[in-house]
């Protein structure tokens, strides 16, 4: 469910993409020391664009260091200092790996099951080493249950549990703003980008989860998915055209410029490629 | 009654702001509460007045582009709602939507015509529920081809659509041209002005 939300590098700047490896590489830095260093494992993009929005939203000035790469460790890389928001990050991705883990553990069967409970006591220290966060903590573990529960009814409508996923990313992306425009308008920026989320990873898990037999909105509503590609890469456009109107209401900059790439251009080449494999899918020999 | 907008106002579809502006300041002159204070067809007057600001808001946003599904053009699809359909589009109109929601959820399947596709879209679509709004009035447009109303919102909600990818599909014909290509053009150039023995 993650790697969705990345940007359309042919059309960002040199400095803006160096600017995103920085960053990259800052919540890669602050989620090994602030959490735990097995949480920089499920470091993901979509990660990147939540700290860069909360970056721009609060307006932090970002200092860059030249540091050496644990996982590549020949290369110096350039990578951006801790910030209140990059901390944030790390915590709010720490909560959602836990209860995802909790939800596997609950919810599926074999190869799947017994990793989970692999992980599970690595995913419990990374939550025990999170910055506190009950409200945040709380909310996840609640709309985590309702989706669960929402996929155990064999819920049809994939429109219907993404809106789930949406108010959930829309509260994360909205916490601590104390304006109430800008709060909306967070709020606005994250719900929609849940929504893309969901419903991408719903279209790209579409061929698995027949084979797997886990749940899928598309497959419970038996929807022909070469004929549904088109409709569904417009839904997807229509999800990236708010979170892109929220952005360019809220960011400035350019952590700002990077976020408007990715809502304007990224989020649309993410829902070509998707959709694309649906429409032409490769047929084995 | 849920009439057509623009005949409320008593212009044409290709009216000018002006003359929008102009229709609506002589109605509400005409029609305003005030007018009939002490009178008891006050209520009457008021709810005349509120049809005309409904038609004035519902052309103001058809002409600022806005999506907005409330405004039911004049159209043979909407003069003949009646009954349980007519109250939904009331409350559609006024967007209180879990209103509409429910009682549409109330009509047995079986029931469930056109309209009900059509009018369950416009639900979904205020909700942010694309992929099902899009489902819902493409369902209405198959059952009921000729509609206009039906086929102008799906056309709407597409349209909204391709606006979104427009930067993307623009940024890919712009990469469309790579450099080989280039090279490769001034390659056949020269070779053709050496072929004319132009020294270039």
């Amino acid at each position: 469910m993650f790697g969705f939300i990345k940007p359309y590098t042919p059309e960002l700047k040199v400095k803006e993409n160096e600017l995103y490896g920085a960053v990259y590489c800052g919540l890669c830095r602050c989620m090994g020391k602030s959490t735990s260093r097995l949480s920089r494992l499920a470091l993901s993009y979509d990660s990147v664009f939540l700290a860069l929005l909360r970056i721009s939203l609060f307006e932090e000035k970002l200092d860059v260091e030249k540091k050496r790469c644990p996982v590549c460790f020949f290369k110096k890389r350039a990578s951006v200092m801790p910030t209140e928001q990059l901390e944030y990050t790390a915590a709010v991705s720490s909560y959602l790996i836990y209860y995802n883990v909790l939800d596997d553990i609950k919810d599926s069967k074999g190869f799947k099951k017994i990793t989970s409970y692999l992980i599970y006591p690595f995913a419990k220290r990374i939550k025990k080493k999170a910055k506190p966060l009950p409200e945040i903590e709380k909310e996840i573990s609640e709309r985590l249950s309702q989706i669960e529960r929402l996929e155990k009814e064999n819920t049809p409508s994939v429109d219907k549990v993404a809106d789930v996923f949406g108010r959930l990313m829309g509260k994360i992306t909205a916490y601590g703003i104390d304006d109430e425009h800008k709060r909306l308008t967070a709020y606005e920026a994250g719900y929609h980008t849940g929504r893309f989320i969901y419903i991408a990873d719903a279209v790209s898990d579409y061929e698995k989860d027949k084979k797997s037999k886990e749940y899928n909105p598309f497959i419970v509503s038996n929807t022909d998915m070469s004929k549904a590609s088109e409709r569904l890469y417009r839904a997807l456009c229509t999800e990236s055209s708010h979170v892109y109107g929220a952005c360019a209401l809220l960011t400035h900059g350019m952590c700002g410029a990077i976020c408007e790439n990715i809502a304007q251009l990224g989020l649309v080449h993410t829902a070509k490629t998707i959709t694309e494999k649906q429409a032409h899918p490769r047929k084995e020999i | 009654m849920n009439r057509d907008p623009y005949s409320v106002l008593g212009v044409s579809r290709d009216a000018s702001d002006d003359e929008i502006k102009k229709a609506y300041r002589s109605l509400a002159k005409k029609y305003h509460p005030d007018n009939f204070a002490d009178s008891p067809l006050k209520a009457q007057a008021e709810e005349k007045m509120k049809e005309i600001n409904d038609a004035y808001d519902r052309i103001q946003k058809m002409k600022s582009g806005k999506t907005d599904f409330g405004g039911f053009g004049g159209t043979s699809g909407s003069s003949n709602s009646t009954g349980i359909y007519y109250t939904i589009r009331i409350h559609i109109t006024a967007r209180r939507f879990s209103e509409a929601d429910r009682l549409l959820d109330s009509i047995p399947i079986n029931e469930r015509g056109a309209e009900w596709h059509f009018l369950k879209g416009t639900v979904y679509y205020s909700r942010g529920w694309y992929f099902d709004a899009e489902s819902s009035l493409q369902t209405a447009c198959d059952m009921d081809p000729s509609n206009e109303e039906y086929r102008r919102a799906l056309d709407m909600m597409q349209s909204r659509a391709r606006s979104a990818s427009a930067p993307y599909t623009t940024a890919n014909l712009d990469n469309a041209c790579c450099t080989c290509d280039l090279c490769t053009t001034l390659m056949c150039a020269n070779c053709l002005c050496n072929c004319c023995g132009g020294g270039c």
